[in-house]
């Protein structure tokens, strides 16, 4: 008997037990289902989560200390003249800025409000390429080599502190300084970005001047290219070494090495929860053999029909193995366009683009194919191997 | 035709060893019409499967057509079944799903005969034992005599070299008891080689001779030389 005919007769077997065979295939659409949710929301969600990030942060790195280090660790480890000196030196580093950020209170004459401090030099605003003013302007490289007290504020937080006042040449206060408001700006946020404070940016040399003993906590930069990251990190690092007289005391990260962490972590993660929602999978396929051998053991005697007309062990095998593997792909089917339809819905409310994973739908139906074929074969090989004479004879 | 020679089967159940078959020795001529008779436990049944290639013996010799098929593999024994043998069972043995097409399609589908083929000869069959009305039902909707009869065409539609019938009107009223073996007179006028298991001897009397077993061998081989009735037509119904 040729596959069409094979399949043909397997088709009718499903059909003749329709309820039945659509209770098996319940068992693997909502195994494909989970997994179907689980990997799509994973790799969507990793997507848009690189796209974001790649959008901010293109050839960017940052620089830290060690905190591992053996070495004594100092407030002057890095200093905002290393990033002056960087920026001019190195062909490969388009800016580089230091970087001190708190959280502060600053109060308006509206308002007090918890505010996400960056502290950095002018460069900074270049650096960040989605920042653009909104009202009044940027500090300058005067402002902060005159350790000029003077703000920055996110456009939302000044309309927080001020209302409906302008807010330009007004003045907010932090503890017990004050500072002059020279502007403020619109950013786009990083969408996946949790914390709901407002942002303001000052100089950092007149935040420095504030500390006890003043320190750069941190050195961002931006290479001119993607193969410039490379090099950059390397040079900023051999040169704080050996200005600063410290061997293992820098750590440089790129922003895709925290990418490429981040997607080993989640695509664990995602891994993880697939093979927890795959055990719902092989329960279904627990149930397709379960019913497989229901159905060979009432189909006994014709089974024993088909033998003695001719039917070979191999056609018998086929016929049920078809049955197997049609009903989890059904399933298979079905559990693909519900968990994408799930996996859409839970995206729409989480607000990730829309989401479409191929590879898992691949895999989806791989696996159902495998279940068919893996949890259909030990009923169809008990079929196969029915004594024909026995079979007949079965009531 | 079929010559069997020397045949011997037991069944092994736990320690005891049950001989069936003790050495049975057949000769059938092409276009024969035997019947082979004995009470139950005699060996009929086992021979029948023998013959039926549904089961191997444990010596002798089986040539059906000009082939050994007494060392054949499970594989080349579904062969030989599908292509030199019709069967004929009690109870019909019909596929419940499938129409009456179908199921005499069927055989020619394990033997890989094209559809429209199929078709065409399922449907010449089906006409042949007069049921070309019949051919879309299901057989819960025929009646037993039908049935029969679906089973028959089945059996024929792969023009086998013997057809064997199991008290093929065991499950019938005794006017289609008296159909199906006029079918079978028919079938033996056409030169079809019929082996017929009964034990009822008026059904046997049908055949042009009667092989009885006991114990496990053949005890009488005789032609029928004075039929109850020569012809079907004589039959006189009872209704």
């Amino acid at each position: 008997m040729n596959f069409m005919e094979s399949f043909n007769t397997a088709v009718e077997g499903i059909w003749a037990n329709k309820m039945r065979s659509i209770l098996t295939m319940l068992g693997i659409i909502i195994g494909i289902t989970s997994v179907i949710v689980v990997t799509a929301l994973g790799e969507g969600g990793q997507k848009a989560i690189n796209e974001e990030m790649e959008k901010f942060g293109q050839n960017t790195f940052s620089v830290f200390i060690n905190w591992e280090t053996k070495e004594e660790i100092a407030s002057e480890d890095m200093t905002v003249e290393d990033t002056e000196v960087l920026g001019r030196i190195s062909p490969a580093i388009e800016y580089i800025v230091p970087s001190n950020s708190s959280t502060i209170d600053l109060k308006g004459p509206k308002k007090e409000e918890r505010v996400n401090l960056t502290a950095s030099t002018a460069d900074y605003f270049s650096m960040q390429s989605t920042l653009k003013v909104a009202k009044g302007r940027l500090f300058n490289e005067v402002d902060d080599k005159e350790q000029r007290a003077v703000i920055v504020l996110e456009e939302a937080l000044a309309q927080k502190l001020f209302g409906q006042m302008s807010p330009i040449g007004q003045r907010v206060r932090w503890g017990n300084q004050s500072l002059v408001v020279i502007g403020t700006y619109t950013e786009e946020k990083f969408k996946f970005d949790m914390a709901t404070s407002y942002g303001a940016i000052i100089p950092i040399r007149y935040e420095m001047s504030l500390q006890e003993e003043p320190s750069v906590q941190m050195i961002m930069g931006k290479a001119i290219d993607k193969a410039s990251v490379d090099p950059a990190m390397q040079q900023v690092k051999q040169y704080l070494s050996r200005k600063h007289q410290k061997e293992d005391h820098y750590r440089v990260r790129s922003m895709q090495e925290s990418m490429d962490q981040f997607n080993q972590m989640t695509g664990t993660l995602t891994l993880i929860f697939s093979i927890i929602a795959g055990i719902s999978l092989v329960v279904g396929g627990v149930g397709v053999m379960n019913i497989m051998l229901v159905s060979v053991t009432e189909r006994t005697r014709e089974i024993g029909i088909r033998k003695a007309l001719g039917a070979r062990r191999r056609d018998i095998l086929i016929q049920f193995l078809i049955e197997s593997v049609i009903v989890c792909l059904i399933g298979g089917l079905i559990g693909v366009l519900f968990g994408l339809g799930i996996a859409s819905i839970i995206a729409y409310f989480a607000q990730l683009p829309p989401l479409m994973s191929w590879n898992s739908v691949f895999i989806a139906f791989g696996f159902s194919s495998a279940i068919g074929i893996f949890f259909g074969l030990y009923p169809a090989n008990k079929a196969a191997k029915l004594d024909p004479i026995e079979a007949l004879r079965y009531e | 035709m079929l010559h069997v020679e020397g045949l011997t089967k037991a069944y092994k159940t736990g320690d005891t060893v049950l001989p069936i078959l003790k050495g049975v020795s057949l000769l059938v001529e092409q276009g024969e019409f035997v019947a082979i008779m004995g009470p139950s436990g005699s060996g009929k049944s086992t021979f029948m499967n023998m013959l039926g290639c549904l089961d191997r013996p444990d010596s002798g010799s089986y040539m059906l057509d000009g082939i050994e098929v007494s060392s054949l593999k499970d594989t080349e024994l579904a062969v030989v079944r599908n292509q030199k043998i019709g069967f004929v069972f009690q109870s019909f043995n019909l596929l419940a799903r499938s129409t009456s097409l179908h199921n005499v399609e069927l055989p020619m589908m394990y033997a890989n005969v094209s559809r429209s083929e199929r078709r065409k000869r399922a449907t010449e069959a089906l006409k042949r034992v007069g049921l070309a009305e019949r051919m879309d039902h299901k057989p819960t909707q025929l009646s037993g005599g039908q049935k029969q009869r679906v089973a028959i065409a089945r059996a024929l539609v792969n023009k086998p070299a013997i057809l064997l019938a199991d008290e093929p009107t065991g499950n019938l009223d005794s006017r289609s008891g008296v159909e199906i073996m006029a079918m079978f007179q028919e079938l033996h006028a056409q030169g079809v080689t019929i082996i017929l298991v009964t034990h009822e001897l008026d059904i046997a009397q049908h055949a042009e001779r009667i092989v009885t077993f006991k114990d496990g061998v053949i005890i009488r081989d005789e032609k029928v030389t004075e039929r109850i009735f020569s012809k079907p037509s004589d039959e006189v119904i009872v209704t």
